[in-house]
């Protein structure tokens, strides 16, 4: 092997080790009240959903090996952010809110644009199939009346 | 101004005493209006304004430790998502519709939000204290 080609490894082999030491957080904050669901519904979003979308994340071991690992937590802190399925009364407040995040449920499913393409080859497990997401449409469109209800009778 | 063109003249024909315990009153009610309409101004629930492509204030002080309800209101001509992670609110607001948004006892601090529907508008921040 030349002596160029040996420096550039030896200098990503450097990259490689100084970006393990950016201190990145993996943390799941304690679970607050978990969305209601039927048993069917509730075990397809979390083998679908609940690694990005609730505090209970199973981080896998490449999500300690950058530069995936910064992949990895900004997606869960992403999924976090637009809806968590572990801390669903911080919305229960404002009914409009729940009513929001359920259709957001819904238009991803049906657009299909959830899971993610590129989590999919690691988590087979995630992959929704159209049952799955018929019953997680139908869970929805029920969830959103009882809101409607609920919002009625809230002073 | 025609009323201090009458106090003043009936002013001095007033004994000292009775000058002193005028203006007592006088400064006491003022004080009370004062106070009261302080507290009266209090009692507005906040507004926050999407004009112009930005929200107005862009920074609102609300108190700590009680329910609030806050008001978004759209004057612009696009359809706005009024979002906020720290607040775990997410409500859409249809060009001139006013929608309220019920938030619960926030901790003293700050919480920022956001149009999710427009990401180049400044972001804006509510204040808890």
């Amino acid at each position: 092997m030349t002596r160029r080609i040996r420096t550039i490894f030896g200098v990503c082999g450097l990259v490689f080790v100084l970006l393990q030491g950016v201190p990145m957080s993996r943390k799941n904050p304690p679970v607050s009240q978990e969305v209601a669901a039927p048993p069917q519904v509730e075990a397809i979003l979390r083998r679908g959903c609940y690694n990005c979308h609730s505090n209970q994340t199973r981080w896998p071991w490449y999500a300690y090996v950058a530069p995936v690992s910064w992949l990895v937590v900004r997606d869960v802190e992403r999924g976090r952010n637009h809806i968590n399925f572990s801390t669903w009364d911080k919305y229960a407040d404002d009914p409009e809110t729940v009513i929001r995040k359920l259709r957001n449920i819904d238009k991803v499913m049906q657009g299909r644009t959830m899971p993610l393409w590129y989590y999919l080859p690691e988590h087979a497990e995630a992959r929704l199939s159209d049952a799955d997401r018929a019953a997680i449409e139908d869970w929805v469109t029920q969830s959103i009346r009882a809101e409607d209800k609920r919002e009625q009778v809230q002073p | 101004m025609r009323i201090i063109l009458i106090i003043i003249p009936a002013m001095t024909r007033i004994t000292p005493p009775k000058k002193i315990a005028i203006l007592t009153l006088a400064v006491g009610f003022i004080t009370i209006s004062g106070l009261a309409a302080g507290s009266h101004a209090d009692d507005t629930p906040p507004q926050i304004n999407f004009t112009n492509g930005h929200f107005e204030p862009a920074s609102l002080k609300i108190a700590a430790n009680t329910p609030i309800k806050l008001t978004v209101k759209n004057q612009g001509n696009a359809t706005i998502e009024f979002e906020s992670f720290e607040l775990n609110r997410e409500r859409v607001v249809q060009p001139g519709q006013t929608i309220t948004v019920n938030l619960p006892k926030l901790d003293p601090g700050q919480y920022h939000f956001f149009d999710d529907f427009h990401h180049e508008v400044p972001q804006g921040t509510i204040t808890a204290q």
